[in-house]
């Protein structure tokens, strides 16, 4: 008698291979490259090395190329990467001052220190399918001389500080003294209530969809009762340096494109702290400019519940408030993993469920014998 | 200075065949093993000692331990390990007691609380000798019904001691008991009785 | 960018890490442990907490067998059996007796295990209480204080609406007197087989990154009630292939009517125990 429960090795082989056809495509057209995907497709990769907490540009060009353009699949096979990665130790923080930004808009004051820098966004295009010949083709012309980049330019936030109008100055940009290197979230459990520390490493990697919603919840008053503002978007390229305690003194070990946002909110006065504005903050691998805005929208939610509430998460009135349903279910790989572990046979505990149902009274078919 | 002493063989192999030793002797409390290797260790640390440490420690595990800091003994374990040496019993994470004849304190090393009690110092005590025997009868997880074992060189009021420290659980200490190249577990759950 | 991975894939500081978790979890039977799960080829939801568990317990001379659903040729166990003999380059057996690490999803085999045998349970949701409390900080307390009322409660709700209590599968126990325990999504009848194992019993929650362990000769007792016991699931009938009523039975739909057949799970004790009944 044949019983469908045999075969599932070749089965398994047949499905690899059809994926690798499947990914190559039809072979007339010519595979593409992991330096085209580079080059060409820069804002996936950035959000591939992003969430993938990796930031490895040939990793990530070549996760996107093995899943198809999937990003969320090529963010978890980045990870899967990253974690056999030996650790040697931990960067000087960067100093986002000091970055060659390419883009840096704010939308408090008209005239900044160091002026707006529009650069490179889709943010005043057309939003048309291009139906004419390909950028490189239609007279985009020779390539105008280049406004030479500030290398260093003043933090609106900084200027908000001087002018004593920081509510929450002391934590707003800073991790919490002593805690710099010590927490790691790739090498420890969420333990909640979460350290700020722990709190932004979590949105950084975090699934940029539900960022994204659950920041916007927050704008439709799930959680917020006014207007943010957007202090600094900066968009540039950062030095990281290091000190390999072998050397003992510090080297630059290279550049990064990173996305800063600050947002700023009104806090009244009020459980005797002074009327000013809070912050919040969002720190992204690559050009990333709608999940820097969601983090910073977030981390300011999350801080006001634990600033309020001493971190008791029952007094989180909206999930956009709370930092155990932001930073439980914000990550891709894990969701995506699990939601799609519904996929696995679940033959036994369905058969016990089915048991229980019979068991009431329901049931219509019949029960072959042995010999049936 | 004398050089230092090599650690294991294999990183890998050696870690992972003493962990299995390590694994089958805390889920059977009472049974007497070898390490399952062979490791040359500095003078006041026993063979079993120094693989179990070696398997269990790095730099994310504060030790503490009755040998002086700059002991040859120290070093040898600290740069195989990169554990930290803490001053604080309390603070640590494995605490090795090389010398029974004075009392052991077991109050000054941490039980873990009530909602974390795996946050709590193992204890790896070298003794002058053990062997399966009828001194003290051993029950708990682990155990089918009884068994028993006979130390040489512990004090009887420390199993008083350590009774109490366990009894109100889940918090407690840990404990493996090493004589040369073999060892043993008496994890908090395991109830001793003197007879 | 070229990658050479280590033995069992994982490096030796999360091996170490993972190692000491189990020796607490064994300590502390029923205790959930966190520890910092590390990130797996394989995805959260596929076992990856049993996977990482496995990879800090085996070494070249395991024995490993791995099953989901009770059976070795599912497509999860397949995919996982893959990865051990890739990374560990592992002896794989379909042999219950004979095998010395046996990873499961679902599922503890029909042949008792013996003393010194390891059985690694994949676990999706570790804590018992989730559905009762989601918040992590309030299921900590009810732990530690040992406040499980609330499951009572919801037991003792079952039988006031079916006269019977509900839960089919993943039913929650209680290890050595002490902590409330989920065993894992293996069906109410596996449950018994928990209680005084010879085994050691690993349970690795990894997206969840925690573990926990039933030592062996443990007590754990399924929760009830005085007037209404634990009982196990029955089938009217006989597996179709070997014949056994002492196991557990998957229905199989055979036609278009929803006619069906009882065939036991775990499919190497099936067919032992098919050859030893027909010859």
């Amino acid at each position: 008698m044949y019983v469908a429960v045999k075969g599932g090795e070749k089965a398994v082989k047949h499905s690899q291979r059809l994926v690798t056809k499947k990914r190559r495509g039809d072979t007339r057209v010519p595979e593409i490259s992991p330096d085209q995907i580079k080059h060409q497709l820069g804002l996936g990769l950035d959000r591939v090395m992003a969430e993938g907490s990796l930031y490895d540009e040939t990793a990530a060009a070549k996760a996107i190329q093995q899943a198809q353009g999937d990003l969320t699949e090529a963010v978890f096979l980045v990870r899967a990467f990253r974690t056999t990665l030996k650790r040697f130790g931990t960067s000087r923080p960067v100093d986002t001052t000091e970055m060659t930004a390419f883009r840096r808009v704010s939308g408090i004051y008209k005239d900044i220190p160091g002026g707006q820098i529009l650069g490179p966004t889709y943010d005043y295009t057309h939003r048309l399918i291009e139906t004419g010949p390909a950028p490189d083709e239609n007279g985009t012309g020779p390539d105008q001389p280049m406004p030479s980049l500030p290398d260093k330019l003043p933090r609106v936030m900084d200027l908000l500080i001087k002018q004593g109008l920081i509510s929450d100055a002391p934590s707003a940009l800073s991790p919490e003294p002593g805690r710099e290197t010590e927490e790691d979230l790739t090498r420890q459990p969420l333990t909640f209530p979460v350290s700020r520390t722990l709190r932004l490493q979590a949105l950084a990697r975090g699934d940029e969809g539900f960022l994204l919603g659950s920041a916007y919840s927050l704008q439709r008053g799930f959680g917020l009762d006014r207007h943010p503002f957007l202090g600094e978007l900066k968009v540039g390229v950062a030095t990281v340096c290091f000190t390999p305690p072998e050397l003992g003194f510090e080297i630059r070990i290279g550049r990064i494109r990173l996305t800063e946002c600050v947002m700023v909110s009104r806090q009244d006065d009020a459980h005797g702290r002074a009327a000013g504005f809070d912050t919040g903050y969002g720190l992204v691998f690559g050009q990333n400019e709608r999940k820097a805005m969601s983090m910073s929208l977030l981390d300011r939610s999350l801080s006001d519940t634990d600033k309020n509430a001493d971190a008791d998460t029952d007094k989180a009135a909206y999930p956009a408030q709370d930092p155990e349903f932001i930073l439980s279910h914000c990550d891709s790989v894990e969701s995506s993993g699990f939601v799609q572990h519904l996929k696995l046979p679940h033959y036994v505990d369905f058969q016990s469920e089915l048991v229980f149902i019979r068991s009431r009274g329901n049931d219509q078919a019949p029960t072959k014998g042995e010999d049936g | 200075m004398t050089p230092l002493m090599k650690g294991f063989d294999s990183e890998v192999f050696d870690s992972q065949a003493v962990f299995r030793h390590l694994l089958d002797a805390m889920a059977y409390p009472g049974n007497i093993t070898g390490t399952g290797i062979t490791l040359a260790c500095p003078d006041r640390i026993h063979p079993g000692t120094g693989a179990l440490l070696l398997t269990l420690m790095d730099f994310e595990t504060p030790f503490w331990t009755d040998l002086a800091p700059d002991s040859s003994e120290v070093q040898w374990l600290k740069f195989h390990t990169g554990a930290p040496v803490t001053f604080d019993p309390f603070d640590a994470a494995f605490a090795l007691i090389t010398d029974t004849s004075p009392a052991i304190d077991l109050n000054r090393f941490n039980p873990g609380t009530v909602i974390s009690p795996d946050r709590s110092t193992t204890l790896v005590i070298q003794t002058h000798g053990m062997a399966e025997g009828n001194h003290l009868r051993l029950t708990g997880p682990g155990i089918p019904s009884q068994t028993g074992l006979t130390f040489t060189g512990i004090a009887p009021d420390f199993w008083e001691h350590r009774t109490r420290i366990n009894q109100a659980g889940p918090t407690g200490i840990d404990m493996l008991f090493v004589h040369k190249d073999r060892f043993c577990a008496l994890p908090r759950t395991t109830q001793t009785e003197i007879s | 960018m070229t990658v050479s991975y280590n033995f069992a894939y994982l490096d030796e500081q999360s091996k170490k890490m993972i190692r000491r978790a189990i020796l607490k979890a064994l300590a502390i039977p029923g205790f959930q442990v966190p520890f910092g799960g590390r990130e797996m080829p394989l995805p959260y939801g596929w076992g990856t907490g049993g996977i990482q568990l496995t990879a800090s317990v085996i070494g070249p001379d395991d024995q490993l067998k791995v099953i989901d659903q009770g059976s070795d040729d599912t497509v999860n166990a397949i995919s996982i059996k893959h990865f051990f003999q890739k990374t560990a380059g592992i002896a794989i057996t379909e042999d219950t007796e004979t095998a010395t690490l046996i990873q499961t999803r679902h599922r503890i085999p029909e042949t008792p295990l013996k003393k010194g045998q390891i059985l690694v349970f994949q676990v999706p949701i570790p804590e018992p209480l989730q559905f009762i409390e989601p918040k992590r900080p309030q299921t900590l307390k009810m732990h530690g204080y040992e406040e499980y009322g609330s499951m009572h409660v919801k037991l003792y709700e079952d039988i006031a609406r079916f006269g019977r209590i509900a839960t089919a599968f993943d039913y929650p126990v209680r290890v050595h007197h002490r902590y409330l325990m989920s065993p894992s999504p293996i069906p109410k009848y596996d449950n018994p087989k928990l209680h005084r194992s010879p085994a050691v019993l690993l349970f690795g929650a990894g997206r969840e990154k925690r573990i926990y362990a039933i030592p062996p000769y443990t007590d754990v007792v399924s929760l009830d009630f005085e007037d209404y016991p634990f009982e196990l699931e029955h089938w009217e009938g006989a597996c179709a292939v070997c014949g056994s009523t002492q196991s557990f039975l998957d229905e199989i739909i055979t036609d278009d009517n929803g006619t069906r057949v009882l065939i036991c799970s775990d499919t190497e004790f099936c067919r032992k125990n098919a050859g030893s009944s027909q010859p």
